[in-house]
């Protein structure tokens, strides 16, 4: 509920006492730029936006709005696809901005304590020297934050091989919504067992709703002594999808395997020049990596069963820079959209691997059943697909059938048992499909794990679960993202 | 009491009692629940009831060439439910990782009686909070894990074990930390005062242990490497028997640490036998005295998810 004008005229000067004037946002003007994140087709500004320094701070945020049951909205840069840090219903967002510091690196036990604001790839940039890494790469990482990745669970192109967030965070600080700070799984300085349940685990992917991450141990890893860049180049993206499920299925698992299909090399060629052939098909991004003697055996493997499936050709990056190119044109495919299109709108669903080809021949006649274009850059490997669905918003019907292809696709994910969503989370835009894919006894499980958590379900409210205060409108557009 | 069931219904009826007798659940049996319901090789996923032995299911994944890339003690007798409700490990992972980086998915009935299912089949999947994670370490203490799906590892073309006795502390910690600093890849990385196999009379000699595993040609690389950095020899996982079978009814103590405290752990433990996870800073020793405690959770989140999940307190105490 937003703040009556008595409610708000006090919160704001006690907001600033905590954080400093400077750090308290609550002008119109100066919310707009908080009133969504990535996904931009609904908007809601938050009453007010607090931008702590560090967790005491945060601690006295949250017993402020607890003491006046205010919506605490946790945020990280924004870049999330699913609306995850929209004020439904307004409330104070908490931005972890300022909190951006690496605080220890301890090589000796492979670990990184980074503050919940720190970009991704400014831990990565950190250890490169000493030849470590920090695994989990989103597309956004020059952007999104450890806090952001730690609540969407994220993955990347390289998560086929290293595993996903939850796989690279040893424990964490957390502010409940009640004021109480927690740590969750491996302490600073302490070792790696903890005992009982896995409570680190079970916060990992909360989007938001469990309450604000303040510090995050991340586990580091070696770098991998070299690796092998390869594209295949198809004829059609049923070549491409079938060489994907031939690779899994001997038992080779890349660092990176990933798929563009025609529309977006067009695109991303034009917006980046590579030298991608405009006529292909499909290419295919397959990483190898690992023990510099390894690779040659199974470089040659994978050339094999591309051309089995009639690729055109299998080229390998000769350099360190060209490398740095085809990672560049896959991780910013998505800024090359909008060449083609006004809007977009994408999905994250997932199939069992060796259902993609199917699910590829079922989204191109998906476009054709409804008259769309949607092109395809995703993470083939994981199985984890990411139409881009092309609309103009100013083409009321052709919205309704973008919406519409949305929600077969996904409706197609879980017929052919997989997920709605592999990454971007479930926030406001995918809510509705929560009940397709759980039972109403897995969303009650859900919920007593959240109380749990958030006995007030004070901590970003009105996301994942359906709510009833959502209105019809809402549902409507709320398969759009940017 | 003991729960031993062989359908759904004798689940079902053992809470009921429980609720009656106040009496709480404390162990677990499925003998009717033993089946592997689905691997899909092509897609390197499984999924198993959670009666089936962690062997009996490693069995039927190498068929396929495939397992579950983990190593905890005792696979004849340890079930998938206790795999992952009790959290063993075995010293393969330092490089694979212990159960919680494999569970894709899971089927559990809680103490309401409701069966619920979190996560799924696909390897990837953030849809709905992370009840897997939740019930892993949990000792039966939120619900009767009923079935469980797995992310597989293709089974390795070559493993290699290689040991090197070392002469003091300061040599072991010295060359643990060049392993761990250099461009290797092990698997495993261990730390044990059992001597070798021909010694294995006289204990004292510590012993780091590194292995391998990968293709052919990668295995004998990092060998070669490894070489380079200190000779070892080429031996077997025979201490960890030989550390099981002695003191047989002694049930080994656990002490955990980071990785960089092991060497002065073990230098305390005097000639008290140990088996240390080098890499990962978890210690087996017979020395009572030494027993050391884990951070525990946040207790007032044990208390709320107690309360939440059984409040009647039917199931085994939180931790
Ligand atoms: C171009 C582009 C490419 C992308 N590529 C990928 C990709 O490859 N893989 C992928 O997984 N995602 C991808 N994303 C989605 C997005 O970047 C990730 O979800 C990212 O983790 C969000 O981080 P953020 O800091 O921007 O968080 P925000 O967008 O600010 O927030 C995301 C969610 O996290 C919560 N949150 C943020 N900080 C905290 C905190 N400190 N404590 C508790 N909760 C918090 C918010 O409440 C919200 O629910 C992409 C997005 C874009 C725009």
């Amino acid at each position: 509920m937003p703040l009556s004008g008595k409610q708000f005229t006090d919160l704001i000067p006690q907001l600033q006492s905590i954080c400093g004037k400077t750090n308290v946002i609550y002008h119109a003007d100066e919310l707009r730029v908080y009133e969504c994140d990535a996904y931009t087709l609904e908007k809601m500004p938050p009453d007010a936006v607090v931008l702590p320094g560090n967790t005491s701070e945060v601690e006295a945020v949250i017993k402020l709005c607890r003491d006046r049951n205010l919506a605490i909205i946790p945020r990280g840069s924004g870049t999330s696809l699913s609306g995850g840090v929209l004020a439904v219903d307004g409330g104070v967002v908490i931005g972890l901005s300022r909190m951006n510091r690496i605080l220890d690196v301890d090589f000796r036990n492979r670990r990184a304590l980074v503050e919940a604001g720190c970009i991704n790839v400014h831990v990565t940039q950190a250890v490169q020297s000493e030849g470590y890494l920090y695994a989990p790469d989103p597309s956004s990482q020059f952007a999104c934050t450890i806090g952001g990745n730690v609540a969407t669970n994220s993955g990347g192109p390289h998560t086929l091989k290293y595993g996903v967030t939850t796989n690279h965070v040893l424990g964490m600080e957390m502010v409940l919504p009640d004021g109480e700070t927690v740590w969750l799984g491996t302490q600073p300085g302490g070792p790696e067992d903890i005992d009982g349940c896995d409570l680190r685990g079970a916060a990992i992917g909360s989007e938001g709703m469990f309450g604000i991450v303040t510090r995050v141990l991340l586990r580091l890893i070696k770098a991998p002594q070299s690796c092998k860049t390869m594209l295949g180049i198809f004829e059609s993206v049923d070549d491409a999808a079938s060489a994907v499920s031939d690779i899994i299925a001997a038992g080779i698992i890349p660092a990176a395997l990933e798929m563009m299909d025609q529309l977006i090399i067009q695109a991303v060629e034009e917006a980046y020049k590579f030298g991608f052939p405009l006529d292909a098909g499909a290419v295919l991004i397959i990483e190898l990596d690992g023990q510099t003697t390894g690779l040659s055996s199974l470089t040659d493997q994978i050339q094999d069963i591309c051309r089995n499936k009639q690729a055109r050709e299998v080229r390998i990056a000769a350099s360190k820079e060209e490398r740095a190119l085809i990672w560049k044109c896959r991780k910013r495919a998505f800024g090359a959209i909008g060449r083609l299109s006004p809007n977009y709108l994408t999905q994250d669903g997932v199939v069992p691997r060796s259902r993609i080809p199917e699910m590829m021949k079922f989204i191109k006649q998906t476009a054709e059943k409804y008259q769309l274009r949607i092109p395809n850059v995703f993470h083939a490997g994981d199985g984890n697909i990411h139409p881009l669905i092309l609309f103009d918003e100013k083409d009321k019907d052709q919205v309704k059938r973008a919406i519409q292809a949305g929600h077969d696709i996904l409706g197609k994910c879980i017929d052919f048992g997989g997920s709605i969503s592999g990454e971007h989370g479930i926030g406001v835009e995918k809510v509705d499909f929560m009940s397709r894919q759980f039972s109403p006894e897995d969303l009650e499980a859900m919920m007593k794990l959240r109380k749990t958590f958030d006995p007030d379900m004070r901590c970003n409210p009105d996301k994942c679960f359906p709510s009833a205060s959502r209105c019809i409108d809402f549902t409507l557009k709320k398969q759009i993202s940017a | 009491m003991q729960l031993t069931a062989s359908h759904i219904e004798d689940i079902e009826s053992a809470f009921e009692s429980a609720r009656e007798t106040g009496a709480r659940i404390s162990s677990i049996h499925l003998p009717g629940f033993q089946k592997l319901l689905d691997h899909h090789p092509e897609n390197l996923t499984a999924t198993v009831e959670a009666g089936m032995t962690l062997q009996a299911f490693q069995e039927k994944l190498s068929t396929a060439g495939q397992w579950l890339a983990v190593d905890p003690p005792n696979p004849e007798r340890l079930t998938i439910g206790a795999l992952i409700a009790e959290n063993v490990s075995g010293p393969r992972r330092f490089g694979l990782g212990t159960v919680r980086e494999h569970l894709i998915g899971m089927k559990a009935v809680l103490a309401d009686g409701s069966i619920i299912r979190s996560g799924g089949k696909v390897v990837k999947n953030v849809a709905g909070f992370d009840i897997c994670r939740l019930f892993v370490g949990s000792r039966g203490s939120l619900g009767i894990i009923l079935e469980a799906s797995f992310r597989l590892n293709p089974l390795p073309e070559s493993e290699m074990i290689m040991g090197c006795q070392t002469q003091s502390s300061e040599e072991t910690e010295d060359l643990l930390e060049a392993i761990m600093k250099s461009d290797l890849n092990p698997m495993l990385l261990d730390l044990h005062n059992l001597g070798t196999e021909e010694q294995s009379a006289s204990y004292g000699y510590w012993q780091i242990m590194v292995g391998f595993a990968g293709t052919r040609e990668e295995t004998q690389a990092q060998m070669h490497s490894l070489n380079n950095l200190n000779p070892f020899k080429v031996t077997t996982l025979d201490y960890l028997n030989r550390f099981g079978n002695s003191d047989s009814d002694a049930t080994p103590e656990t002490t955990a640490v980071r990785p960089s405290e092991v060497v002065e752990y073990c230098e305390q433990l005097g000639s008290t036998k140990f088996v240390a996870r080098a890499g990962n800073g978890v210690i087996h020793h017979h020395d009572s005295s030494h027993a050391g405690k884990l951070a525990r959770n946040p207790q007032v989140l044990l208390d709320r998810l107690k309360s939440t999940f059984d409040p009647k307190g039917i199931l085994a105490e939180i931790s």
